[in-house]
């Protein structure tokens, strides 16, 4: 029975090649398909969403978005989902990054805001930089800047990301530290969760939640159960569970489908090289 | 040269680091004063980290290209990445005009945007971004290699992160929650989704827990390391 060992090794250290080509498979057809599925909400999802929807008009609320393009696929459209539940609220929204290379998708992502909120009878002139958002950019100095935000807002942002000065923005009225905001959620491919539960919300006393990748879920729980974050949005799945809630369906909930293929493919595969691992474990004796 | 290179930035270690301890107790409008003085000053510090960072880079890289060490042609890369980069935003600037409205001409109905790049963005947009997420989503190629060669049951706490490894890709993806139909607890729940969450509220927090604790420690004592002349690795030469 030499062939069948040898038919059997080959499975079991089958050419990564072939398992990428599946991956794109797996990736590729569900998007061109177009099929989704409904999400189920989890309960760290629906609080953050709970808090919000229960903010009054005109709150503040500052969605820092620690990420660089690397992280884009996944947060993006968390970022997205966010903005537009709060503009459908009618709250006034804050961004910043700790990233250098994040401002920039900031701003694409409220100029988006400002395009798809355009004729909506809660905003008649539109979405105005200064007054319904501001981009304060990329803020220097990483837990630095929490501290400064902490005790002056005015002076750790002097100007917003087109370089306006933010001490005369409408937005700006009766916020002057974080403390003063009425919602803060980070938005990281990072480690920025920690820095602003340290320095932030055990300092300034703010409500925060947060929202990540989901490589780095499992690291924040800790923060939920504390009651120090009191909402986690987690990866693509948690951006999609955002987007049903608000109604707004977009990009991740499109996504899901792909992401629930790849991670059926990838518990397929680990069930067959364990089989074959056994077979050829039980051969080799 | 001791006093410069050793004395000194032991003393400004030890000065700073317990004025910023006392100050975190002590609530008053100078002791709130001082943090606001030293964040500033520390921001303007960090800022010229950055100048230092990108002399770094290009040095590195200027080293590899005179000695043309085996690819250097991505150092001329970074070279005609960075000055492109660099002199576009100087030149033209790094900031958009806010994209334009497209409206239908039969209804007036918004139906899409057009926006007008500046070269520093559309390089940012149409050739940075896209880099950065293909080098990001070429994870999930290598992942699901790796799973299938290294995530083998070969003794019981191999078994245990397998299954349980199952059950959360299962339990955080739609698909999960449509094959396994199963309704505990009075129908209440479903059960893929709630196991996946009460691992990661359980099992996985509490190790994730115990990580943070030793963290915390860590960088307590490496602190205090620092402020007492201790460690002093920080300031070069490794002793």
């Amino acid at each position: 029975m030499p062939e069948k060992l040898n038919w059997m090794e080959y499975i079991t250290q089958l050419d990564r090649r072939w398992i990428f080509i599946a991956v794109a498979v797996f990736v590729i057809i569900p998007i061109i398909l177009g099929t989704s599925f409904p999400v189920n909400i989890s309960p760290s999802v629906q609080s953050s969403y709970d808090f919000i929807d229960k903010l009054p008009p005109n709150s503040t609320v500052m969605i820092v978005c620690d990420y660089d393009p690397a992280s884009e696929a996944e947060l993006y459209p968390m970022t997205l989902a966010l903005y537009r539940h709060c503009f459908d609220k009618g709250h006034r929204v804050m961004s910043l990054t700790l990233w250098p290379n994040g401002a920039a998708l900031i701003e694409t992502a409220f100029d988006t805001m400002k395009v798809e909120y355009k004729g909506n009878p809660l905003y008649p002139d539109g979405l105005k930089s200064g007054v319904n958002y501001v981009n304060f950019g990329y803020g220097v100095g990483g837990a630095l800047v929490i501290i400064a935000a902490g005790q002056d807002m005015k002076t750790a942002f002097t100007t917003d990301y087109r370089g306006n000065s933010t001490g005369s923005m409408a937005i700006m009225e009766g916020v002057s530290s974080l403390a003063d905001l009425d919602y803060v959620i980070d938005l990281a491919a990072g480690s920025t969760i920690d820095w602003w539960v340290a320095y932030g919300v055990q300092r300034y006393h703010f409500t925060m939640g947060a929202g990540c990748t989901a490589v780095s879920a499992t690291q924040y729980y800790p923060y939920l159960n504390t009651g120090q974050i009191n909402g986690l949005i987690g990866g693509l799945k948690g951006a999609a569970e955002y987007e049903q809630l608000a109604g707004h369906p977009g990009r991740a909930l499109a996504g899901m489908t792909a992401q629930s293929s790849v991670h059926a493919l990838i518990i397929v595969l680990v069930i067959i090289s364990n089989i074959f691992y056994f077979l050829t474990r039980k051969k080799g004796r | 040269m001791q006093l410069v290179k050793r004395h000194i930035p032991i003393a400004v270690a030890f000065v700073m680091g317990v004025l910023m301890f006392l100050q975190f107790y002590i609530p008053s409008r100078t002791s709130s004063n001082f943090l606001e003085d030293v964040t500033q000053w520390d921001r303007i510090i960090a800022g010229f980290a950055l100048l230092l960072g990108i002399y770094s880079l290009l040095n590195h890289h200027y080293h590899k290209l005179r000695r043309k060490v085996p690819g250097w042609g991505f150092s001329v890369v970074v070279y005609v990445g960075f000055f492109s980069m660099l002199i576009s935003g100087l030149a033209w600037g790094i900031i958009n005009r806010p994209p334009e409205p497209v409206l239908d001409p039969a209804t007036g109905a918004v139906i899409g945007s057009m926006e007008i790049y500046l070269p520093f963005m559309w390089m940012y947009q149409y050739l940075f971004v896209p880099m950065q997420a293909t080098m990001f989503s070429i994870l999930a190629f290598y992942i699901a290699s790796a799973a299938y060669r290294a995530f083998r049951a070969r003794n019981k706490e191999a078994t245990v992160l397998l299954l349980t490894a199952i059950i959360v890709m299962l339990g955080r993806v739609p698909l999960g929650a449509l094959l396994l139909k199963v309704y505990p607890f009075g129908g209440q729940v479903e059960l893929l989704p709630w196991l996946t969450e009460w691992i990661l509220n359980n099992p996985s927090m509490a190790a994730q827990r115990g990580i943070m604790i030793g963290i915390g420690l860590g960088a307590i004592s490496t602190s205090l390391r620092i402020i007492f002349g201790i460690e002093r690795t920080y300031m070069g030469g490794g002793d």
